[in-house]
């Protein structure tokens, strides 16, 4: 099989496993639940669920350290069948009966094996031609939404999926980590390098466990999942917020067809990262918000309408109300004389006609849960808590994205939040979500666990701690503003806010040379200030933006990026006079989030602190630029067409412009291409372990290679770093024996060394006795296999593997070769297993 | 009362029982032709003795088969062995008593020198021996010079890549032969529990080399943990070190562009050493094709005894006659042992042992065995097995009378030696009776020839394994012939039933052995082809008598046999080939990289591929 079709099957099942456990298991359980919601609401629901359960399952079984293959399936299998039961007050045990008769009867001859047989064929006909036939009304109903969201997915699969058929390996320095986190949590170890957030890491392990595919296959190809996912968010996302059925299309037709934005914005996209996995719980978190206010105030309203109408119904008289006080409590029922006497004489119906045996003052729980969940804003809250949470379980980042976009809420939304009754319960969920984000955490942390690294440094940043070292952490990225920013550099905004606060305003006067040589100072007015310093603002976050969201090569789309937010909140003034309330809460919502998240991209310029860098910031920032380009086409469709009754006429419009915007960017030029993504190992390498897992029994084999195969096979054999065993080839070599003891030892090595995050000068390198001869680097960590020391231990290792191989020619074979890879297989007999410290040639 | 009809019925059922029973009986009877030998056919062969094939000069030069011997080729040890090699392996021989002796031509190099040890002068020829490393010509150093003369020469010891003389004698608990080096696979010899001291009949006193890095072992001894701990400082548990560092018995060791093998013991001092000389040309090879007799032969000697003899001691032994036992408690033993293994008997008959007595062998006896060996495919021959003080001549006169009376048209192809002189069997063979006699079956001579012509007609075989008795030299042994020549001749003498010495000789004793050591030890090389020994005369001539040349390239490779009759055998040895497909050839896997090759055409042509191709592939390569 070539290594084409095996990756194409490894990303239909990654997708088909993950779409089970995300879609089809929650869709079985909550759609007759939930089925009055929207498509777009539904799948937010059922995606939202599905990874919850599986990130807080795994955490669950790894605290208790009994997470396996069998824990993970039978507490999938049992909770859903349990869930399944109470939510369709279905009788297992009925069923179960039905079934053993019915088995009972087949056993004894009553039902024939024709006639079972015949019940099967039927039974299976049935549900297929019911099947095929709601399918049919679906795509009947929705053909050009099918449509448009398969050219969509075929659009995402060939820009992010072709580059998985190219280059085969990690394209990202961090996954061999996340590699390795996620193949503790095969032995229950979780946290095993300190206190992190798992959620992508327990989805990955989740998907691996259960569905029995190799983690690093994952790592490999689950990228087009998340990817297919976030987009699909976008879209229900958008879909929820805007009027029209094809408006958000086209924000996201822009993303993902549009050659327009930097390369930063999803240069990411193509490896398997937790940020851009976290990405898929963003906009859900924002639309539970939005759908919370939005549906609480219509239940207010009628619940309002209802008690209007109550008020008109007589209540229970009051005389017909026997109370009788037991033990502090208060038990009432009903004279049922006194009341019928009552009644009769009442002029109209009464509302409650109730026969209350006993009541207790004191509601029980279950009562109060009962009316708690039965309320319209509970579940919004709910899936609120449960999407921000799970932002936080996957990834900082997508929190702090979503906690901005929660602020650009409270403004949209601010008539309502700020009322008792939303603000505490939105404060309340908030504070629960992040809770049991982080609970597992906490009691990994309890438990003597210390922090991860990178977590301890971002906790630093955020608390400012450690300013100074992330500005030196980061001296590329200032350089580089640096440079695009000199032209105005002087008397520029950015100097003097980040001066300003130094020079106690002095830099907020302007100072004149008069022709005597004497120094006039002007004193500025206050608005002469705020207009500088927005001016200011604006500027420094032009600058960014051209350097990382829309280069200046696009100036229509940079107008675009800064005219939606304007464009926006001008659409929801103009809503919220036409008393489109939530419409026009939205659009503004998405306008202030919008304007956070550019205050966050040019933070640095702006001299606040840099709380997430521009190369990251830029990829959130695009994300959600598109949904506010759809939410402006669908506001300015709306303005214009939506009076009229007739909705196809908004809907045709608004394909129109879909059409309109991709005949734009197919005649401009603008349309993508598939990216070039190269990976940080070759080919060849994964070609080899591929075959190596294939070909031996685990455990019995060891690649010794440069890194990334280390945690790729840890969980079937064995790995030999390529610096350690030069290492002792020259120093242990000389006085005692190396050896590895496996039957096969596999030699991984690039004849032209793979390019590890430092470039090479010159050409392009190749591996040769000139390198051989040089001293084995010395230092630590991955510097060994970058630039010029990469060069020399793969050409020491070339060189020692030829000697070898004319020592032992029939037990050393070459396994693979390429022109610019060889890996090379010694195969040895374990009682005797080969000192590979053989003795120099000369 | 039975009715009339139910007794009718009764009646009938039963005559149609008896006839059931009678019928298969007499047709068996009837077709079983056991008055003529079914082997009679292997006889069709055009090969005679002077058909052997004898590399000349022109061939050795031609196929590149060509060795250098220092030592005596005639010395009945080293030098027997390595003559016989060179005859069976179809290889050129020169022999010289002297390295100095020898002038080795430029153009024509031999592929490996052989040295007994004992004719090198290693003051003076070790640089010779360097200067033809140098230039590529493999060393085999058959045995190893005293431990003192290895000691004081560090010369010697680079040649060999030994790293350090840790003892210059130590007992070992036993020997390992390494995986993948003779047929068979891994071999530790060395005693359990359940097994007899006796078994372990190999030399266990050598000096204690260790070898260097660069160097291979094939054999190395075994030591306890304590005594590797003692001498050389071993950690606790570490058993890598410990491997590597167990005393060396054949090992090899690359010295400059040649591969110098070396063999710390005297396995090569009898002709069980022309495996391990075969398999060290298959290690300095990519490949090695190589002619083989492929016959499996299990002889049944001395048996049927048809007289009833040593009346009083049997009866005491199995409370009945000598006849009954052979019939009711041997012979079925026998076939079940054959039959499980797929082996076809060939039984020495002995019609009877004492010829002074009265008691005479019955001619109804010998009908009978002659049926029984005709339904089992097996073969008869005639045991020379006699009495010491008994005249061979006489013996054999009666032995023909009765032959001549029972089975007159019987041709007796196969003739056991027994305890004949080789004047006395040369007398024996000029008899009308067998002087169709084609193949003299010998007990095991370590100094012979496995395999040889008597004259010019006949074929001599050797036993190479007594199925009662396997210890760990007879199992080394066979599996070094297996490796050399596919051949194996199990022997079962069944005379000490008859006569028994001691409590172990009873056949519940000795047949569990025999049953035991052959389902055991042979299983691994079931692919060969069970004979009796006229087939496997057959295959001999054929064998000796064909010479080869192979050429391969690139995947291809191309055989082309001279003196080919009907079938050839071969055995291809790789390091990690398979072969795809063959034309005019069939060939079977023996075990990893290791086929036997049966060619039905005089030019067979084979495909290679890696035994263990990659499964996945990139589209570009196309090919997996």
């Amino acid at each position: 099989m070539s290594m084409e079709v095996l990756t194409i099957l490894q990303v239909i099942w990654s997708l088909a496993s993950y779409l089970v456990m995300t879609l089809a298991l929650p869709a079985l359980l909550l759609y007759r639940k939930i089925k009055h919601l929207r498509f777009c609401e539904r799948f937010i629901a059922y995606q939202m669920a599905g990874n919850f359960y599986m990130m807080n399952l795994v955490s669950v079984l790894e605290l208790l350290h009994i997470s396996n293959r069998v824990t993970l399936t039978l507490l999938t299998i049992l909770p859903c069948a349990g869930i399944y039961v109470i939510l369709y007050k279905k009788k297992p045990m009925e069923m179960l009966q039905d079934l053993f008769e019915f088995l009972e009867r087949l056993a004894g001859g009553q039902v024939g094996t024709r006639l079972f047989l015949l019940r099967v064929r039927v039974g299976i006909w049935h549900l297929l031609k019911r099947g095929v036939r709601a399918l049919f009304s679906r795509i009947g109903r929705n053909f050009i939404d099918i449509v448009l969201v398969t050219i969509l997915t075929a659009g995402i699969c060939y820009i992010y999926g072709t580059n998985l058929l190219q280059h085969f390996g990690y394209c990202a320095s961090d996954l061999p980590v996340h590699n390795y986190w996620v193949n503790y949590l095969g032995h229950n170890k979780i946290f095993v390098a300190g206190i992190y957030p798992f959620g992508f890491h327990c989805v990955i392990y989740y998907l691996h466990e259960v569905f029995a595919i190799p983690t690093y296959v994952l790592l490999r190809v689950f990228c087009i999942v998340q990817n297919l996912m976030f987009h699909y968010a976008l879209l229900a996302f958008a879909r929820y917020c805007c009027k029209s059925k094809f408006a958000p299309y086209v924000g996201v037709y822009i993303y993902v067809f549009l050659q327009v934005f930097g390369e930063s914005t999803f240069l990411r996209f193509f490896s398997t990262l937790p940020q851009e996995f976290g990405m898929i719980f963003i906009l859900p978190s924002i639309y539970y918000l939005f759908a919370f206010f939005e549906r609480k105030k219509e239940s207010e309203e009628l619940q309002k309408k209802r008690q209007a109408e109550e008020e008109e119904l007589l209540p229970l008289s009051e005389e017909s109300i026997i109370r009788i006080e037991e033990r502090g409590i208060v038990k009432t029922s009903v004279d049922s004389q006194v009341e019928e006497v009552v009644e009769q004489a009442a002029p109209k119906r009464r509302l409650f006609k109730r026969t209350v045996e006993e009541q207790k003052i004191r509601i029980p729980l279950k009562e109060k849960i009962k009316a708690m969940t039965g309320s319209a804003g509970f579940w919004y809250l709910a899936g609120f808590a449960v999407s921000f949470g799970m932002t936080l379980s996957a990834h900082f980042y997508d929190t702090m994205i979503a906690g901005l976009l929660c602020i650009g809420i409270a403004c949209g939304y601010s008539f309502r939040l700020f009322r008792p009754k939303y603000l505490g319960k939105v404060m309340l969920t908030g504070i629960i979500s992040i809770f049991i984000a982080i609970l597992p955490m906490l009691i990994a942390f309890a438990m003597g666990t210390p922090l991860q690294g990178s977590l301890g440094w971002g906790m630093k940043v955020i608390s400012g701690e450690n300013k100074e070292d992330f500005v030196q952490a980061a001296p590329v990225q200032n350089q580089e503003s640096a440079g695009d920013t000199s032209a105005n550099a002087e008397g520029s905004a950015g100097t003097d806010l980040s001066e300003g606060g130094q020079q106690t305003g002095g830099a907020q006067n302007r100072t004149e040379t008069m022709s005597d040589g004497s120094f006039v100072v002007h004193q500025k007015s206050l608005p002469e200030k705020v207009i500088s310093k927005l001016k200011t603002a604006v500027e420094a976050f032009w600058n960014v933006m051209s350097v990382y969201i829309i280069l200046d090569s696009y100036p229509i789309f940079q107008i675009f990026l800064v005219g939606s937010m304007v464009l926006l909140a001008l659409l929801s003034l103009i809503f919220f006079l036409v008393r489109q309330t939530d419409y026009a809460a939205r659009c503004l919502s998405l306008s202030a989030g919008m304007v956070a998240l550019s205050i966050l991209q040019a933070s640095d310029k702006l001299g606040l602190p840099t709380l997430m860098d521009e190369t990251r910031t830029c990829i959130f920032y695009v994300y959600v630029l598109v949904a506010t380009w759809s939410l402006c086409v669908d506001g300015v469709l709306q303005l214009t067409f939506g009076w009229f009754k007739k909705k196809w006429i908004l809907n045709t419009v608004s394909l129109v412009a879909l059409a309109a915007v991709a005949v734009y960017g197919d005649q401009a030029g603008l349309m993508r291409t598939p990216r070039d993504t190269p990976a940080l190992q070759t080919n060849e390498a994964i070609l080899c372990l591929t075959n190596i897992l294939h070909d031996n029994k685990d455990f019995t084999w060891t690649i010794c290679s440069a890194n990334d195969e280390l945690r790729m096979g840890e969980d079937y054999g064995y790995h030999h770093e390529v610096h350690t065993f030069l290492r002792d080839l020259e120093r242990k070599g000389r006085t005692h024996s190396v050896t590895i003891p496996t039957s096969k030892v596999y030699f991984f090595i690039e004849k032209i060394p793979v390019m590890y995050g430092q470039a090479y000068r010159g050409g392009e390198p190749e591996i040769s006795a000139v390198f051989a001869d040089e001293p084995l680097p010395v230092g630590a960590g991955i510097s060994m296999y970058q630039g010029i020391n990469r060069l020399i231990e793969m050409s020491k290792l070339y060189e020692w593997a030829q000697d070898f191989a004319e020592l032992y020619p029939n037990d050393v074979k070459i396994y693979y070769e390429s022109d610019n890879f060889v890996c090379y297989c010694v195969e040895q007999d374990l009682y005797r297993p080969f000192n590979f410290a053989i003795e120099d040639k000369d | 009362m039975v009715s009339r009809r139910n007794f009718f019925s009764i009646t009938l059922i039963m005559l149609v029982v008896v006839f059931m029973f009678l019928v298969p009986e007499v047709i068996k009877n009837q077709v079983n032709n056991y008055g003529q030998n079914r082997y009679e056919e292997s006889t069709n062969t055009k090969f005679t003795g002077k058909s052997v094939y004898t590399a000349t000069k022109t061939d050795g030069k031609k196929s590149g088969r060509f060795v250098v011997f220092i030592g005596d080729n005639r010395d009945g040890a080293v030098g027997s062995m390595v003559s016989q090699w060179c005859l069976y392996s179809k290889r050129r021989l020169l022999s010289f008593k002297s390295l100095r002796k020898y002038q080795a031509e430029p153009k024509n190099l031999p592929e490996a020198i052989l040295i007994d040890s004992a004719y090198l002068d290693f003051d003076k020829e070790l640089s010779v021996l360097a200067t033809y490393a140098k230039v590529g010509v493999n060393l085999i150093f058959c045995n190893l010079p005293d431990v003192k003369d290895v000691s004081r020469n560090p010369k010697l010891r680079k040649l060999l890549g030994i790293n350090a003389i840790i003892d210059e004698e130590i007992k070992v608990e036993g020997i390992r032969l390494m995986d993948g080096f003779l047929l068979g696979g891994l071999k530790e010899y060395i005693l359990d529990e359940t097994m007899e001291k006796t078994q372990q009949d190999l030399d266990l006193e050598m000096p204690w080399y260790r070898i260097s890095g660069g160097a291979k072992m094939f054999m190395q001894g075994m030591m306890e943990d304590e005594v590797m701990e003692e001498y050389y400082m071993m950690p606790e548990g570490d058993v890598i070190t410990k491997n590597q560092n167990l005393p060396a018995v054949i090992w090899r060791n690359k010295y400059q562009n040649a591969m110098v093998f070396a063999v710390n013991g005297d396995y090569l001092s009898t002709n069980a050493g022309i495996g391990i000389l075969s398999a060290m040309m298959t290690e300095i090879k990519d490949y090695d094709i190589y002619p083989v007799i492929n016959a499996q032969n299990m002889v049944v000697l001395n048996f049927p005894d048809l007289a009833n003899e040593n009346e009083a001691e049997i009866m005491e032994r199995y409370s009945r006659s000598l006849p009954a036992v052979n019939r009711d408690v041997v012979w079925p033993g026998l076939v079940s042992v054959a039959q499980q293994n797929s082996y076809k008997m060939t039984c020495m008959l002995i019609p009877q042992l004492e010829y002074e007595d009265e008691l005479e062998p019955e001619g109804n006896a010998l009908v009978y065995y002659m049926k029984l060996f005709q339904e089992q495919k097996a073969e008869t021959g005639l045991s020379g097995t006699h009495k010491e003080d008994m005249d061979i001549s006489e013996k054999l006169d009666e032995d023909v009378e009765l032959l001549d009376g029972v089975v007159p048209e019987y041709s007796l192809l196969s003739f056991y030696q027994g305890n004949m002189s080789d004047e006395e069997l040369e007398e024996a063979l000029k008899r009308e009776k067998l002087s169709k006699i084609r193949t003299v079956f010998a007990d095991y001579d370590k100094t012979q020839d496995l395999v040889s012509y008597l004259g010019d007609g006949i074929i001599k075989q050797t036993g190479i394994n007594d199925g009662y008795s396997h210890k760990f030299s007879e199992n080394l042994r066979m599996m070094s012939i297996q490796t050399s020549l596919g051949y194996s001749n199990i022997q079962v003498d069944l005379k000490k039933i008859a006569f028994p010495e001691s409590d172990e000789d009873s056949w519940e004793k000795l047949s569990r052995k025999f049953a035991g050591n052959t389902r055991t030890y042979w299983r691994r090389f079931s692919k060969f082809e069970k004979t009796t020994l006229s087939e496997s005369n057959q295959h001999i001539r054929r064998f000796l008598a064909l010479d080869y040349q192979q050429q391969r390239e690139g995947n291809k490779l191309t055989l082309d046999i001279s003196n080919f009759e009907e079938e050839a055998w071969f055995i291809l040895r790789t390091h990690g080939e398979g072969i795809k497909q063959a034309t005019g050839a069939e060939f079977t896997r023996i075990e990893e990289s290791a086929y036997l090759i049966t060619a039905t055409e005089p030019k067979v042509q084979l495909e290679l591929e890696e035994e263990q191709g990659r499964y996945y592939y990139f589209e570009k390569d196309k090919q997996p």
